[in-house]
């Protein structure tokens, strides 16, 4: 062996022996290492024992090194040893400031945490869920909807076409017209799920976002049966002060047809930046079912009356935590989720 | 649609505030979506005399003004320093409306009420000075009156008003006109007609002939001769500014106003251009292609119809005209057509040329085919006046199968049955008659529909009428009472929530992704065939996902780009592909973890990297709590590590797959640590489970526990052992746990020793060694022969 590969020796020993000494925890260990190091037949003397093949003449640097190393362990060694000593004797001195150590615990996504507060307030009421496919023939999307091929209505939403017949839904409403096509009245469904739209994204539009609708249809159901579950949901979900507003608007399946507005979580009515002054926030669109629709499903529009409406569960969701942006939802940031 | 209110108000004669009149035509479903100003960049601004000038109380700088506005004195407190008193300024008024949108409140500064404020140049938008208020010229405004800027445009409020597309009669001014005179209940004015004819017959100088009568019911024209083209007049020029139009020459400038006006497109050839001054209207031929007034060529098929003379197509029909025959500077006669076309025909030609105009607009909603004779008059009339043209002897009207009112029945307890109100036959009369729809008889009350709503077929279309006009706030809303029996209860909703309670509880967090991704994650198994968005709005978004992980996988590159690298992340959602042709989608459940297990004690240096084994584990205990069998068995997938990746099924059928992400699909998506994930259906799941679990009597009798450790090849799979220690220790066995595995002293290098812990137990009686000893020698001897393993003492 030469001088010089005794040398590196006497570096790896040194690396090594650190390595050990940092996940030696207690006495017990400390001792363990000494006599592995330092012992009668430890690596130490193993080391002295290679130096005396080397030629005395070129001893002189590996034997100042192995003297070094032999300080060095030696060193280390005892003051691991009283650090332990230390601990061990101040284990009364317990110290409550000290971060507790959590349980593992994930969140609810903020859509799925709203998703279920509807479906909560509208199960108090009597409704069900439904659910239906999102690739969704033409005919469910807009035919039975009372939306026929080339009528403008169909520009009311800019749809993305999957193939011949087929659309991604650009809203649950379809699971209303298969409900109906497999139960007779009464009925009362709600159908949250996603939805698709050509819409380019910002802060306030993503080309897929979730929506709730509602459907009941029984004999003798009124529009003022249609306002009594909207006020109960509105005030359910955002406090009994909360009033709400129809404006009459056009939805082909459903006539009358309204927007409803609440009145704004910010100013409470008072008008905002929020509500732009107007002290309402537009949430959806809701109406009396059209009987056109019931004449697809083959419900007697004349015995039966109904209604539907809609709601974007970003909105409510954005409403509700105070989030300004619609695309924070599907960015999935961690730093975004732990919030909720 | 933008509406001018100038422009409203030659209609109507309503005194109402701009905010006040936009509500009410909201609250009738004329949205009002914006109000802006035209022409001066104020309102609400009067002219006003300072009567006193006080010091302020409380502040040095302020002054205390008493301003005469003629009628009333205001209070207003004022911080510039040259105001004094006699001088005549220009007041903004509470309510005005100041340069950048800035509005005026009633305010108390500094503990002194103030209602408006004086004005300076720049809060009219004059200039950039502020600090002096602007004293204006005593002989040229008059105390009281509006405050305008001289050589502006008329100052002018514009609505944007969002019609739907059910309300063709809505996209004109005196459409809105006709909205707000019910609303109001006042008379709508509209214009008269004061024509004065030459002598010469117009049939003497057109020939009209209608081909497809279906595509064109009616086509109506004049002649109006000698007309000298030139700029229009300033009133005409700011009526088409004010709803965005611009002002080309004032023959033009005329149809357009007119259309804006009445919501009739009318079109205006140059009359010389007319080859034999014939007008056929017929449908394009195959391949046949034509050159509209915007230079753009297009191919045509037969179902677009065809403005043609004698020679050749010179306009689109209900959508542009041609470069061949439209107005210039040295036209000298017109012929100005107007014409009721099928919406379903002009519609489709429109959609397809991608040609989108406001003629084609009104005509493809339902333009009134009794509208087109007042139009045509109206913009000769105009024509007459402003172009100083010469209107020829008579129309030429095509109107072969005349297009009648209809009447609708409308029973008042059917509108009540259906509002749930309680609306007397009057109201519902005076509705229909506000709004220019005539009625008789009480029940059923008959109204006839105007041709000019389209909209109104049924009875419900009237119903809704009665609520629209009347107002929704006139219902009073209820709770809904009765209860419906039905079958509502959906266990699959209640299903997946008790897989978000199990991740939640164990640590992970809940992601939503779009289920439209790129081609390259949607292709990401090649057996897999994805399906594909037609038009899709960015190639990032142009497939459906056929699986939930690679979301999974964006969401762990997203948070590692932030510096949060250690993630247990866990999605729902439904899988999409194309399956013997049909498109198939199923509801899957994908879960994620990555990095070290960092538990919230971030100062202990006892982390642990997530392995294999954590998230096989998660798999193992989403089954026990889901009380669901799951098995787990060795399976290769492309998705997965060779070596790490096993197959999960229920019932033998195969369910989802679980491993290490293979490196070449963490590569794609840049990130820099193993992600260890499954992802399993979850409609086989719950139809498997039973909603109930049965309960099993707790033992009455002590378990035993014994160890046993056996040295078997390196190789071995651990589960074959626990398979085969289950099988020979029968029912008394009744829990196997591996406790430990142990490779190097004094075991052979290709060898290692596994330990087990094995619970003996029976429901009769307490176990004695008499009996488990046996069983241990029979499970030692099975292990033995089926693995040559050796039993450790
Ligand atoms: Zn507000």
């Amino acid at each position: 062996m030469s001088e010089n590969d005794l040398i590196q020796n006497v570096q790896q020993t040194q690396k090594e022996f650190e390595l050990a000494l940092d996940v030696a925890k207690d006495a017990e260990a400390i001792e363990a290492l000494r006599i592995q190091y330092l012992g009668r037949k430890g690596c130490v003397a193993d080391l002295f024992k290679s130096l005396s093949t080397i030629p005395s003449e070129n001893r002189k640097a590996a034997g100042q090194a192995l003297n070094q190393l032999k300080t060095n362990l030696q060193t280390a060694l005892d003051k691991k040893f009283d650090n332990v000593k230390n601990i061990n004797t101040s284990v009364n001195e317990f110290d409550v400031t000290m971060p507790g150590n959590w349980p593992d615990f994930g969140r609810l996504h903020p859509l799925t945490k709203v998703t279920r507060e509807i479906k909560q307030i509208f199960s108090n009421m009597g409704f069900g869920v439904a659910d239906g496919p999102e690739v969704e023939s033409e005919y469910y999307n807009f035919e039975a909807l009372n939306i026929p091929q080339g009528h403008p209505a169909r520009d009311m939403q800019d749809t993305l076409f999957i193939d011949e017949g087929f659309v991604l839904r650009t809203h649950t409403s379809p699971v209303q017209i298969r409900t109906m096509e497999s139960k007779q009245p009464p009925l009362r469904i709600i159908s949250p799920g996603r939805c698709y739209r050509r819409d380019t994204p910002d802060a306030s539009h993503s080309p897929m976002f979730h929506q709730v609708e509602g459907l009941c249809v029984d004999q003798g159901i009124t529009f003022a049966d249609l306002k009594g579950v909207i006020q109960n949901f509105a005030q359910q979900l955002f406090g009994s002060d909360v009033k709400i507003r129809f404006r009459p608007s056009f939805f082909p399946f459903v006539e009358p047809g309204a927007e409803y507005d609440f009145t704004c979580l910010i100013c409470r009515g008072q008008g905002c930046r929020v509500c732009k002054g107007t002290g309402w926030v537009e949430i959806s669109g809701a109406g009396m079912v059209n009987p056109k629709v019931f004449e697809h499903v083959g419900y007697d529009p004349e015995k039966y009356t109904g209604f539907a409406f809609g709601m974007g569960i970003e909105r409510i969701a954005m409403l509700l935590y105070g989030i300004n942006d619609i695309r924070l939802f599907f960015e999935n940031d961690i730093r975004f989720l732990q919030q909720f | 649609m933008k509406i001018s209110l100038n422009w409203l108000k030659q209609y109507i004669n309503i005194d109402v505030s701009t905010e006040d009149l936009a509500a009410k035509l909201t609250l009738v479903g004329l949205e009002v979506e914006d109000i802006t100003s035209v022409g001066a960049s104020f309102s609400g601004v009067f002219v006003g005399e300072i009567l006193s000038v006080d010091k302020h109380p409380n502040a040095d700088r302020l002054s205390v003004c008493q301003v005469s506005m003629s009628t009333e004195t205001l209070n207003i407190v004022c911080g510039a320093p040259n105001v004094s008193a006699g001088q005549i300024v220009a007041v903004a008024k509470v309510g005005a409306v100041l340069e950048g949108g800035f509005k005026i409140t009633p305010a108390k500064l500094r503990g002194v009420k103030s209602f408006g404020m004086l004005c300076s140049e720049r809060e009219l938008g004059i200039s950039d000075s502020h600090d002096s208020i602007m004293a204006l010229d005593p002989d040229k405004f008059v105390v009281g009156n509006e405050f305008s800027l001289e050589n502006s445009l008329e100052p002018d409020i514009v609505f944007e008003i969002a019609i739907t597309p059910n309300r063709p009669d809505c996209l004109s001014h005196l459409g809105v006109a006709r909205e707000v005179a019910a609303i109001f209940n006042t008379p709508l004015n509209i214009p008269d007609i004061n024509i004065k004819e030459s002598t010469k017959a117009v049939e003497s100088l057109i020939n009209i002939n209608i081909q497809d009568v279906q595509g064109c019911p009616r086509y109506s024209a004049r002649v109006i001769k000698n007309v000298k083209i030139s700029e229009s007049p300033q009133w005409l020029k700011e009526r088409l500014e004010a709803v965005n139009l611009r002002s080309i020459n004032n023959v033009v400038d005329i149809t357009n106003f007119v259309l804006m006006e009445t919501g009739h497109p009318l079109h205006a050839f140059d009359y010389n251009t007319v080859e034999d001054h014939k007008i056929i209207i017929r449908n394009a031929k195959q391949d046949e292609s034509f050159t509209t007034l915007d230079s753009q060529k297009h191919k045509l098929d037969p179902g677009d119809l065809l403005i043609c003379d004698g020679l050749r197509a010179i306009a689109l029909a209900g959508i542009m005209g041609g470069q061949n025959s439209e107005i210039s500077d040295s036209t000298v006669n017109i012929l100005l057509e107007s014409a009721y076309f099928d919406p379903k025909k002009i519609r489709r030609t429109a959609k397809r040329l991608g040609l989108s105009t406001d003629a084609s607009q009104r005509f493809e909603r339902g333009a009134d085919p009794n509208g087109v004779i007042y139009a045509l008059d109206r913009a000769a009339q105009l024509m007459a006046e402003y172009a100083d043209g010469e209107i020829s002897q008579g129309i030429i009207d095509c109107y072969p199968k005349k297009i009648n009112e209809h009447s609708v029945n409308v029973r008042p307890a059917r509108v009540n049955h259906v509002l749930g109100s309680n609306f007397s036959v009057d109201i519902m009369t005076d509705v229909f008659n506000r709004l220019y729809l005539t009625t008789t008889g009480k029940d059923p009350i008959t109204v006839t529909i105007p041709t000019f709503r389209p909209d109104l077929t049924h009875e419900i279309d009237l119903i809704e009428e009665v609520v629209r006009l009347h107002g929704f706030d006139k219902i009073t809303p209820k709770a809904l009472t009765t209860i419906p029996l039905s079958d509502n209860r959906n266990t699959q909703v209640d299903f997946i929530d008790r897989i978000r309670d199990f991740f939640i509880g164990s640590g992970f967090n809940e992601c939503v992704h779009s289920s439209m991704v790129p081609e390259w994650q949607a292709g990401i198994e090649k057996d897999r065939m994805a399906i594909s968005i037609k038009n899709p709005l960015s190639p990032e978004t142009a497939c459906l996902r056929t699986r939930i992980l690679p979301s999974l996988l964006s969401a762990v590159v997203w948070n590692q780009n932030r510096s949060e690298s250690n993630l247990k992340l866990f999605e729902i959602g439904k899988q999409f592909c194309i399956e013997n042709g049909k498109y198939y989608e199923a509801l899957a459940v994908s879960a994620v973890i990555t990095g070290i297990d960092n538990r919230g004690s971030y100062w202990s240096d006892d982390n642990k990297k997530w392995d294999f084994n954590s998230i096989k584990g998660v798999m193992a205990s989403l089954s026990d709590s889901l009380h669901i069998k799951l098995d787990m068995d060795v399976m290769k997938h492309s998705l997965y590590n060779n070596e790490q990746s096993v197959g999960i099924s229920l019932n033998n059928q195969s369910i989802g797959h679980l491993g290490r992400v293979h490196t070449k699909i963490s590569e794609k998506w840049n990130i820099n640590n193993d992600v260890f994930a499954f992802e399993i259906l979850i409609s086989p799941m719950s139809n498997a489970t039973n909603a109930r679990t049965q309960f099993i009597p707790l033992p009455k009798y002590p378990a035993v526990k014994r160890d046993l450790a056996f040295v078997v090849d390196s190789h071995l799979h651990i589960g074959e052992i626990i398979n085969v220690i289950n099988e020979s220790g029968g029912e008394t066995c009744t829990n196997v746990d591996l406790f430990d595995i142990y490779h190097g002293d004094q075991i052979p290098s290709n060898k290692k020793s596994a330990a087990f812990a094995l619970t003996f137990m029976s429901l009769e009686r307490t176990l004695t060694d008499k009996e488990i000893d046996p069983l241990i020698t029979k499970i030692v001897n099975a292990v033995e022969k089926h693995f040559q393993a050796v039993l450790r003492s």
